[in-house]
């Protein structure tokens, strides 16, 4: 009798909680795999599902893997792809994933006023809301006119230990490092890293974090960017930024992108999605959100604090040329900081 | 001893399934993306095998080292004395479950509330948690309770009529190296392994407390060069050193005997009495709940602010936590079957199909997470398994196969304290095994059952990894949820949510204590 019972509630229990939690009616549905962070891009999301009626299903990428979860998702996928749309906080890993052939060209209507420089020729992608690569500094620690104009004062010997930046082998800094590469040219970039390294620079895990000991006062300065920035100063703390090198190599502006995944399960509804992400309206609610992301489109209703991106200096870089000097830029800062 | 007769083979092909289908389908991957690459102008290109690797390598031993004997010098002492101080039975169980907190907040939660200890006590004494020694502190902090589960789990199972009779004749002291200790040493050496191999694959700590660690040349091979082949050549000194212990174990174990007539089946315990011992031990109980459970608990609830960010927290996240409490349990459970099967005809019949099975159960031991998830998806995702990879059953399969060496090391030491002639009585009386199975063998072996499926269950709620890597659109884990609020600054809702997740686990421990003393089995703790 005992283990009649054993045995009916062994096989109860997981039925039960199966069909609890894992059971969902079908409807109409886009899988979406997404490396923007969740407060910003769930209600995006969600008004699509709202507005159209296509459930959207989404995984979200954390920052623990760096951003390159979903990509190594993608590629371990590209057999049987389970996503249809990769809408990815920068560009580099989806230039990758177009090299390895997990992409399936889409030119969207949402993509005509979009800057030729942000989309893919062959409309493998394309990019809209960017980011940029700041320095984020600690305003009860250095007045505005301490501040440096420029990324290349920070090796002078006044800022010896006095600056932060994640480890360079991942996200956008990994990204920051390969634009250097492509604009200064390898010599002189690798030059420059390592008078980053003679000057003490500390190296941190994340963005997040790098913008966290500025915020505590452990460093005054730090490279991050805006939208870590935006959300210390929208929570209150003593922060400010610096667009750097404005008479120089300028702000390197790193996009969102967007791309529709090859062989993907819901092509149809993928498009549709696609297209609502590259529309205006997208790029202006991810400006007026916390993350304050600059719409790459002139004329884009956007929050006062966020510049228009003619107002910017920006860095003059061909994104496919950069994505090409990660892993090189990688390898010689792994060996460089490697900690 | 006769086993049925399809039990081998049938624990063989869930292992299989497991363990060895992941595996080969990663190791296949990553020689397709080595042909992919031709001439290898992308993958291997970050692997290097000069002394670069030997610095980050020493300080991942270092810390695995000083981790496990911090952890054993804490762990041991409270297992110990929570089961053998004379002790109020309400101080008991209060003890009990104190010890057991820390292991229910992630070892990266631990990580941040000593960060915000250190930057309130540095400026006063100069104290930096910044390096190595901090990280094994904070390590030994999540996971000491390891040590103390699985000895207590051996304390517990040792034949309380030995200890009483030496303690007629003995000292306290005597009774415990030459009787208690040696008894429980199967389960002090599966939690110690537990422990320097969950170090040793850390990098979440080290990485908080910027310290460079071995892990994270894995972890770059993967995010950094997307060359799985490079990943899996530097895991290999992982699976190397696990292995090797494994093997210590078994020849320390040799030649002795850990078979106990009534194991399991005494209510109380062999009581060491003394004002002192029970002063001593009760100091050093609430020094040990006070470092690892009260300061976090306080420096968490600092952080977490008003109740409305409970409140706030619950409500986001309440669908999200009881979706990973669902799959904890069930990956629990589909841990401890195979794990308990194969460590159970590992001991009973020495041959080396047995041992060959117990070897592929331990392979996950040493698997990097991220690993395990490439692999799942290459198993698991094709057309006719989609209701496999489609669902979350893949995320169970997932936290099965990671965790399935602890479940088979703890049920390994469980099956060493049984009687075998017991069961080879029983077969002559009854000849039908499932009888055997629910009479004898899972009341006797329930504590060790009990506490595999604790160490299971929270270690599969904590899981990241191979998780983030598999989970189906459209749902969130707890652990994702958290490190993405974590991300995004949101100190208050995380820590609010640490304390809600490690409440609930703690009231579904009680709940199951509550079960168990009802059934009149006894206790775990």
């Amino acid at each position: 009798m005992w283990e009649k019972r054993l045995v009916f509630v062994a096989a109860l229990v997981p039925a039960v909680v199966w069909g609890a939690f894992f059971c969902k009616a079908e409807k109409p549905e886009v899988v979406v795999y997404t490396s923007v962070d969740q407060v910003f891009s769930e209600p995006i999301l969600s008004s699509f599902e709202k507005n159209t009626g296509i459930q959207v299903r989404a995984v979200y990428d954390v920052e623990a893997s760096k951003t390159t979860g979903l990509v190594n998702r993608l590629l371990a996928e590209r057999e049987n792809p389970k996503c249809d749309v990769f809408w990815n906080s920068e560009f580099a890993q989806t230039i990758h994933l177009k090299k390895t052939g997990c992409l399936s060209p889409y030119r969207s209507p949402s993509v005509e006023d979009i800057p030729f420089r942000f989309k893919d020729a062959e409309g493998a992608w394309a990019g809209f809301a960017a980011r940029a690569r700041v320095l984020i500094y600690n305003r009860s620690l250095l007045n505005p006119d301490a501040l440096p104009r420029s990324i290349f004062d920070l090796t002078s010997p006044g800022w010896k230990g006095r600056v932060a930046m994640a480890y360079p082998l991942f996200g956008t800094t990994a990204t920051h490092m390969a634009a250097l590469f492509s604009v200064m040219g390898e010599e002189k970039a690798r030059e420059y890293l390592v008078g980053l390294k003679a000057n003490d620079i500390l190296i941190v895990d994340g963005n997040s974090v790098a913008r966290d000991v500025v915020v505590e006062g452990e460093v005054p300065l730090a490279f991050t960017d805006t939208d870590d920035v935006e959300v210390a100063v929208h929570s209150g703390k003593p922060v400010g930024m610096v667009f750097p090198d404005e008479a120089g190599l300028g702000t390197l502006l790193i996009p969102n992108t967007v791309a529709m995944i090859k062989g993907c399960p819901h092509p149809g509804e993928a498009r549709r999605l696609i297209d609502t992400l590259l529309s205006r309206e997208t790029e202006s609610r991810l400006s007026f959100c916390e993350a304050a992301e600059i719409p790459v489109r002139e004329g884009v209703p956007r929050p006062s604090h966020v510049p228009e991106i003619s107002s910017l200096k920006v860095m003059e870089v061909n994104y496919g040329e950069v994505a090409e000097n990660v892993q090189k830029a990688a390898l010689f800062c792994r060996g460089l900081f490697g900690r | 001893m006769k086993l049925p007769r399809l039990l081998a083979p049938a624990l063989f092909i869930l292992i299989g399934l497991l363990v060895l289908s992941p595996l080969t389908a990663m190791i296949a991957g990553s020689f397709a993306a080595r042909s992919a690459a031709g001439d290898g102008s992308t993958a291997h290109r970050g692997l290097d095998l000069d002394g670069r690797l030997f610095m980050p390598a020493q300080r991942s031993l270092a810390i695995a080292s000083g981790t496990t004997v911090l952890s054993v010098l804490l762990g041991v002492p409270s297992a110990f004395f929570i089961s053998r101080a004379h002790f109020s039975a309400r101080t008991r169980k209060l003890f009990s479950i104190l010890s057991l907190l820390p292991a229910l907040i992630p070892p990266y939660i631990h990580a941040i509330v000593w960060t915000h200890v250190n930057r309130m006590i540095k400026p006063l004494v100069g104290l930096d948690f910044h390096n190595i020694w901090g990280v094994m502190f904070i390590l030994s902090m999540a996971y000491y309770p390891f040590v103390a589960l699985t000895t207590r789990s051996g304390l517990d199972s040792v034949d309380k009529n030995l200890e009483e009779a030496s303690l007629l004749c003995c000292r306290g002291w005597r009774t415990i190296k030459g009787i208690t200790l040696p008894l429980a040493l199967p389960h002090l050496f599966a939690g110690a392994i537990f422990v320097f191999v969950f170090s040793l694959i850390e990098f979440a700590v080290p990485d908080i407390m910027r310290v460079h660690v071995y892990p994270v040349e894995i972890f770059i091979q993967y995010s950094a060069f997307y060359d799985e082949r490079s990943a899996a050549v530097l895991s290999l000194p992982l699976v190397a050193v696990s292995f090797g212990l494994i093997l210590v174990q078994k020849r320390i174990m040799k030649g002795r005997s850990f078979v106990q007539p009534f194991a399991g089946l005494g209510g109380k315990t062999a009581a060491h009495r003394g004002r002192f011992l029970s002063i001593m031990a009760a100091s050093f109980c609430f020094f040990l709940v006070l470092l690892s459970v009260l300061i976090p608990t306080g420096v968490l609830i600092c952080v977490a602010g008003p109740v409305s960010t409970y409140i706030q927290a619950l409500k986001s996240s309440g669908e999200e936590i009881g979706y990973s409490l669902a799959l904890a349990c069930l990956g629990s459970l589909a841990a401890l079957i195979p794990g308990f099967g194969a460590a159970y005809i590992r001991e009973r019949s020495k041959s080396r199909g047995t041992a060959l099975l117990f070897f592929i159960g331990l392979l996950p031991f040493a698997i990097p997470p991220v690993s395990m998830g490439i692999g799942l998806i290459g198993a698991w995702n094709h057309p006719f398994l989609d209701l496999v990879y489609g669902s979350s059953l893949v995320v169970v399969l997932g936290y099965a196969a990671r965790f399935l060496p602890f479940s088979l090391l703890m049920g390994s030491a469980g099956v060493k304290q049984l009687n075998p002639g017991i069961e080879e009585a029983a077969l002559l009386v009854t000849g039908r095994w499932t009888h055997i199975l629910a009479k004898i063998l899972l009341p006797l072996m329930r504590n060790s059952l009990a506490a595999a499926f604790f160490v299971v269950l929270i270690l599969s709620f904590g899981e990241l990894g191979s998780t983030l890597l598999v989970i189906p659109p459209g749902r969130e884990t707890i652990p994702i949820k958290i490190y993405n609020l974590m991300h995004y600054g949101a100190d208050g809702t995380v820590a609010a949510l640490c304390l809600l997740t490690s409440g609930i686990i703690l009231s579904f421990f009680g709940l199951f204590l509550a079960m168990e003393r009802k059934l009149g089995k006894g206790s775990v703790v």
